[in-house]
C-alpha cells in the first residue's frame, strides 16, 4: 500500500493487556512483531517495545502510518494514532488469519472473553465476570502451588488417566482444594487436568451465552496451553483453531483497522487523522 | 417524635448524572424534603418497604421513610460503603441485597450509639413508630425489616401481595380469590397502623387520595411512554430513574400529581419541539434489566459524549394503567384491581408477541416489548451482584431479544449500592466495544 507521495505504508497494533505487552508492524503481511512482559515498570514505558518492534522492522517510528493501540492500557500510549477496544480488534485480527471464523474465544492474563464474528465484524460479545477463575491468571496460581512452570502445564495435563474435580468458582478455594488433593495422594497430572477443566468449564458457560457456532479460535496466552485446549473442544464437541502465536492476534486485529482505517481516508481523499504522536513514556498521574 | 437532625459528612466527589429535564432536577428537592419532614413535623414515621400502597399513609398522616431509596441517596453520594461493612461486621452476607445492607448498617450503628450516624445524608432516616415489610418483588422483604425492627425495637407488620398466575389473571375465579386474599392483607395492614398511630382509618379521605394516585399514574405512564417513542429522546434513563421517586414513594399526595402533570407539560414541549437530550443522536440504547449503578449514575452522561443515549430504561416503570370499572368502589380494592390488571395486560402483551412462559421478574419491563416501538439500536443490561430478583431471567431475555430484534446486548456487572463491585475501566472498555459493533453493523447495513 502506497501513500499519496507513493511511499510505502506501515501499520502499527499495540496492545497492552494486563500481563503483556504485543506489539505487530505490518505493511500487506506481518513484517516484525514482539511480545514483552506489562508490569507497572513496562506499562508506563510501552514505548520501549515499540522501539524495539521498530528495529526488528528495519523502520523509524516517522515511516509508520498509523497506529492502533488497544488492550486495558490502550488509554496510555501517546505515540497512538487511535484507540480501539480489544473486542473489535482480536475480531478483526482472527477474522484476517481464519476467515471462516464466528467465534473467537479469547483467553487472557487478567479476563476471557468470546466474540461472536460476521464477515470479520463484531456482532456480539461476551466478557467474564469479575474473578480470576476462567483466566490466565488462575494457571499461574496453581502452576506455583504445584511446584510447576506455566508452559509444563499443558503437558503434564495430557498424561492424565482420570482428572480430579476442582471448583470452577474461586482462585483462591480452588488452591485450596488442589493442596487438599496433593495430600490426599493424587496425581499431579490428574490434578492439572481437573484445573484446566474448571478454567474450559467456565468460560464454555460464558461463550454460550454467544450461541457458538462453527469455526471457533482459541486465542490469548491460556491458548498455548494444550490441556485447556483439548478441554475446550470436550466441551465444544468439535476441534478449535488456534493460531500460531495466539497472543498476538489483538495487535495484529489493531495494525489491520489502521490500515483499513488509512485506506478509507484516502479513497475518500481524506487526510488521516493522527495522535498526538509522542514516543515517550506514559504519564498516568497528572 | 421529633429528633434532632445531626450535622451532615463531607459528600465525596460528583458521580451522579448531569439531568436533561427541570423535572430529573427538582426531585433532589423531593428527596431532601422526604427526609427533612419526617424530622420537623409532627406526624408519625413508618419505615416502609415500597409495595404501592404509599396511599395508606398518606391518608393515616403517617409519614412514610422508604429505606430501600435511602440506599441509593447513599450510594449516589458515594457514603453508602460504612453502612454496608456495618451490617458484614453483623453476619450479613455481602450478597444480601445492598439496599437491605445499607439500612441494616445503619440501623446497627443507631443502636451502637443510640444516635443517627453523623455522616447519613440529609440528616437520616428519623427514629420510626412502626415498621411495615411486604413480599412484593423480591423474598429479602420480610426479614429486611423484620432485622430492622430488631435493631430499632420497633414493632413490624409484614403483608403479603403475591404475583397470580400471569397466564391465567384472566380467569374471574382467580382474580376474586387474588382480589379476597389481598384486601385480607391491606385490612391487617390498616389495623396495624390504626393501632400504631392510635386512629382510625378515614375512608372517604382514602378514596379521594387512591383516586388521585390513579390519575397520577396515568400522567407517569403517559410521559414516559410519550418520551420512550420521542426521537430525539428528550428524557434520558439517568433522569427517568430520577423521575420514578415521586411515583414510588408520594403516590396519594398532592404534589405528586403535580410533580407529573409538569413531567408530562415538559416533556410534551420536548417532543413537540423536537428537543433531544444530546445534539446528534447516533445510538438508541435500552436500559433493559438490572437496577442502575446508584454509585456511578454519571456512566450515563459517558455514554452521551460518545453520541448514544439511553432513550428508556425498562426496570422503574409504569406499566399500563388498569381501566378501573365504576362498580369498584372500596378503595383498597381499587389500589388492588389496578396491580391485578398490570398482570393481564403483561400477558396479553406476551401472547400478542407469541411468548409464553416468560420468566422475567414482573417489575422488569422485557425488552421486546420496547426495542421496535422505541427504535433501539442496542440493549444493556445490568448484573447485579446482590439483586436476584432484577437479574435472574436476563439471559433469557438476551436470546429473547436476538430472536426477535437483531439487536445486540451487552451484559455489565457490579451492583445498585455496593460500589466495592463496580469496575469503572471495565465498563467503559465493554461500552466502548458495543459502540464498535453497532459501528460495525451500521456499515454491514444490518
Amino acid at each position: 500500500m502506497l501513500s499519496e507521495e507513493g511511499l510505502r505504508m506501515y501499520f502499527a497494533g499495540v496492545d497492552i493487556g494486563s500481563t503483556m505487552t504485543k506489539v505487530v508492524i505490518m505493511d500487506e503481511e506481518v513484517l516484525a512483531s514482539i511480545i514483552g512482559p506489562t508490569g507497572a515498570e513496562h506499562r508506563r514505558l510501552a514505548y520501549r517495545v515499540m522501539e524495539e518492534a521498530l528495529e526488528r522492522a528495519k523502520l523509524s517510528f516517522d515511516e509508520v502510518s498509523y497506529i492502533v493501540a488497544t488492550g486495558y492500557g490502550r488509554i496510555n500510549v501517546p505515540f497512538a494514532d487511535k484507540q480501539i477496544t480489544e473486542i473489535t480488534c482480536h475480531a478483526k485480527g482472527v477474522s484476517s488469519l481464519f476467515p471462516t471464523v464466528r467465534v473467537a474465544i479469547d483467553i487472557g492474563g487478567q479476563d476471557a472473553k468470546g466474540i461472536k464474528i460476521s464477515d470479520g465484524r463484531v456482532i456480539d460479545f461476551v466478557m467474564n465476570d469479575k474473578c480470576a477463575a476462567g483466566t490466565g491468571r488462575f494457571l499461574e496460581v496453581i502452576a506455583e502451588t504445584l511446584g510447576l512452570k506455566l508452559e509444563e502445564l499443558g503437558e503434564t495435563s495430557m498424561k492424565s488417566k482420570s482428572k480430579v474435580n476442582i471448583s470452577s468458582t474461586c482462585t483462591v478455594f480452588a488452591e485450596q482444594e488442589v493442596v487438599s488433593r496433593i495430600a490426599d495422594g493424587a496425581d499431579i497430572e490428574d490434578i492439572v487436568a481437573g484445573i484446566h477443566d474448571s478454567i474450559a468449564s467456565r468460560v464454555y458457560r460464558m461463550a454460550e451465552r454467544l450461541k457458538i457456532e462453527r469455526d471457533v479460535v482459541i486465542t490469548g496466552g491460556v491458548a498455548k496451553n494444550i490441556g485447556v485446549v483439548k478441554a475446550m473442544e470436550d466441551y465444544l464437541g468439535f476441534p478449535v483453531l488456534v493460531p500460531e502465536e495466539p497472543l498476538l492476534t489483538g495487535a495484529r486485529g489493531a495494525a489491520s483497522l489502521g490500515k483499513e482505517l488509512t485506506l478509507k481516508a484516502l479513497e475518500r481523499g481524506e487526510s488521516i487523522e493522527r495522535g498526538t504522536r509522542r514516543l515517550e513514556e506514559a504519564t498516568f498521574f497528572k | 417524635m421529633t429528633q434532632q437532625k445531626q450535622p451532615e459528612a463531607e459528600v465525596p466527589k460528583k458521580t451522579s448524572a448531569t439531568k436533561w429535564t427541570e423535572s430529573a432536577k427538582k426531585v433532589r428537592g423531593v428527596v431532601r424534603d422526604m427526609y427533612l419532614r419526617a424530622f420537623t413535623e409532627d406526624k408519625p414515621v413508618a419505615w416502609v418497604m415500597f409495595a404501592l400502597v404509599n396511599e395508606l399513609f398518606v391518608a393515616m398522616d403517617v409519614l412514610p421513610v422508604y429505606p430501600e431509596n435511602y440506599a441509593g441517596l447513599c450510594a449516589t453520594k458515594r457514603i453508602g460503603d460504612p453502612f454496608i461493612e456495618r451490617a458484614e461486621a453483623d453476619g450479613f452476607s455481602n450478597v444480601t441485597c445492598s439496599y437491605a445492607r445499607i439500612g441494616l448498617g445503619y440501623s446497627a450503628l443507631w443502636q451502637d450509639t443510640g444516635e443517627i450516624p453523623e455522616f447519613a445524608p440529609d440528616g437520616g432516616m428519623a427514629k420510626p413508630v412502626m415498621m411495615v415489610g411486604s413480599s412484593l418483588a423480591c423474598d429479602t422483604r420480610y426479614k429486611w425489616f423484620q432485622a430492622f425492627s430488631r435493631y430499632m425495637d420497633v414493632p413490624y407488620h409484614a403483608f403479603d401481595t403475591p404475583n397470580p398466575p400471569m397466564y391465567y389473571a384472566s380467569r374471574p375465579d382467580i382474580r376474586e380469590q387474588y382480589t379476597k386474599y389481598n384486601l385480607s392483607q391491606l385490612r391487617g395492614l390498616v389495623a396495624f397502623m390504626e393501632e400504631r398511630v392510635g386512629k382510625k382509618m378515614d375512608w372517604d379521605k382514602l378514596d379521594e387520595i387512591v383516586r388521585r394516585g390513579e390519575k397520577t399514574y396515568q400522567l407517569w405512564y403517559d410521559a414516559y411512554m410519550m418520551a420512550g417513542r420521542a426521537v430525539p429522546c428528550p428524557f434520558p434513563a439517568e433522569d427517568s430513574f430520577n423521575c420514578f421517586v415521586p411515583a414510588f414513594f408520594c403516590m396519594g399526595e398532592e404534589s405528586a400529581l403535580d410533580f407529573y402533570q409538569g413531567l408530562y407539560d415538559e416533556i410534551k414541549y420536548k417532543v413537540d419541539n423536537k428537543i433531544g437530550s444530546i445534539p446528534e443522536e447516533k445510538y438508541r440504547l435500552l436500559w433493559a434489566g438490572g437496577l442502575p449503578p446508584w454509585h456511578t449514575m454519571q456512566i450515563f452522561n459517558y455514554v452521551e459524549e460518545r453520541g448514544a443515549v439511553f432513550c428508556f430504561q425498562a426496570v422503574y416503570l409504569p406499566f399500563p394503567p388498569a381501566d378501573l370499572p365504576d362498580r369498584v368502589t372500596d378503595p383498597l380494592e381499587r389500589l388492588i384491581y389496578g396491580r391485578y390488571d398490570m398482570y393481564i395486560r403483561r400477558a396479553e402483551r406476551d401472547r400478542e408477541l407469541g411468548l409464553f412462559g416468560e420468566c422475567n421478574f414482573v417489575g422488569m419491563g422485557n425488552p421486546v416489548y420496547f426495542v421496535d416501538d422505541f427504535n433501539v439500536d442496542g440493549v444493556v443490561m445490568h448484573w447485579l451482584r446482590s439483586c436476584r430478583g432484577t437479574t435472574i431471567g436476563q439471559i433469557y431475555s438476551k436470546n429473547l431479544t436476538e430472536e426477535y430484534s437483531n439487536v445486540p446486548t451487552l451484559f455489565l456487572e457490579s451492583d445498585m449500592c455496593d460500589v466495592r463491585d463496580y469496575f469503572e475501566a471495565d465498563w467503559k472498555m465493554k461500552l466502548n466495544a458495543l459502540f464498535e459493533t453497532l459501528d460495525a453493523r451500521k456499515r454491514a447495513g444490518s
